[in-house]
C-alpha cells in the first residue's frame, strides 16, 4: 500500500519480487520484506505545494527557495501552486484545492522532484567531502559499486520517508544503476534518478 | 447542552411547525414544513442529528419528486381530495414515511428506512451507507515499519499531525524519539499544542485562513488597506483576523459572528493577534480611509457586519438575500440555493421590493430567506440611489426609507426584525446570537475540521464520533476550537491508517 513505490518502467528501473535478502552493509541488515495489511478504511491526502516542498527541503538540506525554478526565475512551487493542490483566493477565487488533481499534477511533481534532486546531486558532487545525501558516490565517476549504491539507497528512503528501506526497495534503486553504464555521467545520473524514484513515491506525496 | 432553542431539540422543533403552520395553506409552504415532519418522525435519524434534511430528500426541484418522494406521496393520505392543505399534508406525513419503510426507492439494496437512519438519500441509488467500521485485520506481529491498520497507530498520527498543523513531516531521528518515549501519544498532543502556535497553522495565508476563504470570498482588485487594489472598496484583512483569532488558543469560537470588537495582526516568527475596540472616529483617526471599520460599536455583530462583508455582499440592494445567504451557509452549513435549512415561516415572503419572490415557485425558499434577511437590511453595503444614503457598511435605521422611489413604494416597510431556525429575531444582534448559540453553528464548525484533516466528510461508522466531536466542543470545550482539536486527532478516523 503506502509503503510500496510505484516504479516507473519509463525510467528504466527494475521490478523486482520481495525477497529477504538481507544487503548487509555497515548499518546492519535491512528489514525483511513484508507485505503489508490492507486499510480497511483508507484516507488519504495529498500534501499539496507548501508540505511538499517543506519536505524536500528538509529531507535534501536545499533552501526552499532553491529547491526548483522554471526557467530560472519563477519558484516552480508558486508556478504549479493551483494544480499541486494551493488556493488562490485573491485573485483567481480558487478558495479550495481542486477536487480533483489534474492532468498535469505529475508533471510538475516531476519536475519538481527532478529539479530538487538534481540540486543536491550537483552540490554533493562539486563538494564531495561535504556531501550530505550522495557521499558515497560523489567522488565516482564511473558506476558506483553495489555497495555504494546500496549505502545511499538507504539514506535516501531515511531522509524523504523517515524509514528504513527494506532489501527489496534497496534492491531495486541499486539495480537500476546498471542500465546507466553508457551514460556520461553514471554515478551523479543514478543518484539524481535514485533520489527521483523516492521523492515521487505515493507514500512521499500522499499522506 | 444548549441554550436558546436548538431545533433538534422536540421542543424547538414543535415551535418551528407552529409557525409554518400558523397560515397559509400554499402547496409550496407545505412541502417546506416536510423536513421538520420527517425529524419529528425519525428524531434518531443521522440526517436530523443537529441539522434538518434538505428538500432534496423527497424531491429534484420542488414541486417534481424523485423515486422516494413518489413511493410517500402514493401511501400520503389515500382518498382525500388534493390539494392538501398544510395541516392535513404534516398529519399524513409520518404514517406515510412509515409505510414506505421496508421499500427501496431507488433501488441501491438498502430500505428506505436504514437510509433515513444512515442520513443518506433513499431517493438516489448513488447514495447508500457504507461498509464502515474496522474490518477483520490481518494483525501484523512481525517487527516492521508498516503501520498497524488494526488500530490507532502512534507514528501514522505524529506524522499526520506534523503535517497537517506544522506543515512537514518528522525526521527518522524524531520518529525514533517518538517511539522511546514512555507516553507516545501524550507526546503527540504535546506536538499539535507546539504546532498549533506556528505560522503554518495560524499566520496569514496558513491553514486557518485559508479555512476562511470561502466564507469570506476575497477579492484583491477591490480591496483597500495594505496592497490595495485597483478600485479599493474595503479590506478583508480584519475578516481574516478576526477569523482566525477565534479558532485559536481558548477563544470562544461563537465570537465570530458576536464580537464587536476586530483584530491586529503582527506577522512575524510568530503571527499574533491582538483585539482592539474602537469607534468609526477613533479607527478613522487610527487607519485611515482605507482601513476603518464604520458600524458603530454597539451594533456589531462579528463576521456579519465587517466593512468588507457588507460591502461586497449587501452592495446596493435594499432587501440583501445574498448577505444573509452566505452568513447561512458560511457559519449553520445551510444553503438554501441547494434547500437546505427551509423552515418557513408563515405570511411570508411579504415580497416588499417587488421581485416576485411571493410566486409559488420562489416562496419555496423565499419564505426562510427572506425573513432571515430582514435583520441585515439596516446595514449599508456601498451606499447609492436616490439621496445618497448614509456612511457606506453602516449602521443606518432609516436605509430602507431611499428605497421606495428605486425599487418599491412598500420597500421601507420591511421590518428590522426577522427570523432564524424557526425563532424570532429583533435585530442582527439578536440573530447572531441564535445563530453562534445553534446545533448548526457547532456542527458546521465542527464539520470544517473533520473535513480539513481528515479528508472527506464523516462516514457512516464515523457519525456517532463526529457528533459527540461538535457536542463536545460546545459542551465541555466551551467552543475552543483547539480542545477539539486535541479531541479530533484521537479519533479512529484520524488515527487508525
Amino acid at each position: 500500500m503506502f509503503r510500496k513505490h510505484h516504479i516507473e518502467s519509463s525510467l528504466r528501473f527494475c521490478v523486482l519480487a520481495l525477497l529477504a535478502a538481507a544487503c548487509g552493509g555497515d548499518d546492519g541488515a535491512p528489514p525483511a520484506s513484508t507485505e503489508q495489511p490492507a486499510s480497511a478504511a483508507a484516507r488519504v491526502k495529498l500534501k499539496g505545494p507548501q508540505r511538499l516542498a517543506n519536505d524536500l527541503a528538509q529531507a535534501l538540506a536545499i533552501p526552499r527557495q532553491e529547491l526548483c525554478r522554471e526557467l530560472g526565475q519563477a519558484d516552480c512551487f508558486e508556478t504549479h501552486d493551483i494544480v499541486l493542490g494551493g488556493v488562490d483566493p485573491y485573485r483567481l477565487r480558487i478558495d479550495e484545492p481542486l477536487p480533483e488533481a489534474p492532468v498535469t499534477a505529475p508533471m510538475a511533481v516531476d519536475r519538481i522532484a527532478l529539479s530538487a534532486c538534481g540540486e543536491r546531486a550537483a552540490r554533493d558532487f562539486a563538494a564531495p567531502g561535504d556531501a550530505v545525501v550522495f557521499a558515497e558516490v560523489a567522488g565516482a565517476g564511473a558506476l558506483p559499486s553495489t555497495r555504494a549504491r546500496a549505502a545511499v539507497a538507504r539514506r535516501l528512503y531515511e531522509r524523504l520517508l523517515a524509514r528504513p528501506a527494506d532489501a527489496a526497495e534497496i534492491d531495486a534503486l541499486v539495480a537500476f544503476g546498471d542500465q546507466l553504464t553508457d551514460h556520461a555521467e553514471p554515478a551523479r545520473q543514478w543518484a539524481q534518478l535514485a533520489c527521483y524514484a523516492v521523492a515521487t513515491t505515493t507514500e512521499n506525496l500522499f499522506y | 447542552m444548549k441554550s436558546s432553542l436548538p431545533l433538534a431539540t422536540p421542543a424547538a422543533r414543535a415551535m418551528a411547525t407552529a409557525l409554518v403552520l400558523a397560515a397559509s395553506a400554499t402547496t409550496a409552504h407545505a412541502m417546506a414544513v416536510a423536513p421538520t415532519v420527517v425529524c419529528d418522525t425519525y428524531p434518531d435519524a443521522d440526517t436530523c442529528r443537529g441539522t434538518q434534511p434538505a428538500c432534496t430528500l423527497c424531491h429534484t426541484a420542488p414541486p417534481v419528486r424523485n423515486d422516494f418522494g413518489l413511493q410517500v406521496e402514493a401511501a400520503l393520505a389515500p382518498g382525500m381530495p388534493r390539494p392538501l392543505d398544510i395541516d392535513a399534508f404534516a398529519a399524513a406525513l409520518p404514517a406515510a414515511l412509515m409505510a414506505v419503510e421496508a421499500l427501496d426507492a431507488d433501488g441501491d439494496g438498502t430500505a428506505n428506512f436504514d437510509e433515513l437512519q444512515a442520513g443518506t438519500l433513499p431517493g438516489d441509488a448513488a447514495s447508500k451507507p457504507g461498509e464502515g467500521g474496522l474490518a477483520v485485520c490481518e494483525a501484523n506481529t512481525a517487527r516492521t515499519w508498516a503501520y498497524n491498520v488494526c488500530d490507532r497507530d502512534a507514528v501514522y498520527t505524529y506524522r499526520k499531525v506534523m503535517l497537517d498543523f506544522c506543515g512537514r513531516s518528522p525526521t527518522l531521528s524524531e520518529i525514533e524519539g517518538l517511539s522511546a518515549s514512555a507516553d507516545a501519544w501524550r507526546a503527540i498532543h504535546d506536538t499539535l499544542d507546539l504546532c498549533l502556535g506556528g505560522n503554518f497553522w495560524r499566520g496569514r495565508d496558513g491553514v486557518l485562513w485559508n479555512l476562511a476563504n470561502r466564507k469570506i470570498r476575497p477579492s484583491a482588485a477591490i480591496k483597500s488597506g495594505e496592497d490595495p487594489g485597483s478600485i479599493p472598496l474595503a479590506d478583508y484583512d480584519d475578516d481574516y483576523n478576526l477569523f482566525v483569532y477565534n479558532q485559536i488558543d481558548d477563544h470562544d469560537a461563537r465570537e465570530l459572528l458576536t464580537a464587536q470588537y476586530f483584530v491586529a495582526r503582527d506577522d512575524g516568527d510568530f503571527t499574533t493577534y491582538t483585539p482592539f475596540t474602537r469607534t468609526p472616529a477613533e479607527d478613522l483617526a487610527e487607519r485611515g480611509i482605507g482601513g476603518v471599520q464604520i458600524v458603530d460599536i454597539e451594533r456589531r455583530a462579528g463576521m456579519l457586519t465587517t466593512r468588507w462583508f457588507l460591502m461586497s455582499n449587501t452592495m446596493f440592494t435594499p432587501i440583501p438575500r445574498t448577505t444573509a445567504a452566505q452568513a447561512y451557509r458560511s457559519y449553520l452549513g445551510l444553503d438554501i440555493a441547494r434547500m437546505e435549512g427551509l423552515m418557513p415561516v408563515a405570511n411570508e415572503p411579504v415580497d416588499y421590493d417587488a421581485k416576485s419572490v411571493d410566486q409559488p415557485a420562489c416562496a419555496v425558499c423565499h419564505a426562510t430567506l427572506d425573513p432571515l434577511t430582514y435583520p441585515f437590511t439596516r446595514y449599508e453595503g456601498i451606499t447609492g440611489g436616490a439621496g445618497g444614503g448614509g456612511l457606506p457598511a453602516s449602521y443606518n435605521a432609516d436605509r430602507l426609507d431611499r428605497f421606495g422611489a428605486t425599487d418599491a413604494p412598500t420597500t421601507p416597510d420591511a421590518p428590522e426584525a426577522g427570523v432564524i431556525l424557526g425563532q424570532p429575531v429583533a435585530d442582527l444582534l439578536a440573530w447572531a446570537q441564535v445563530a453562534a448559540n445553534s446545533n448548526e453553528f457547532a456542527r458546521t464548525t465542527a464539520l470544517d475540521y473533520w473535513q480539513l484533516l481528515v479528508g472527506e466528510p464523516p462516514r457512516q461508522a464515523d457519525r456517532d464520533t463526529f457528533d459527540g466531536l461538535w457536542q463536545a466542543f460546545a459542551g465541555e470545550h466551551g467552543y475552543s476550537v483547539e480542545r477539539m482539536l486535541h479531541d479530533l486527532i484521537d479519533t479512529e478516523a484520524y488515527s487508525v491508517p
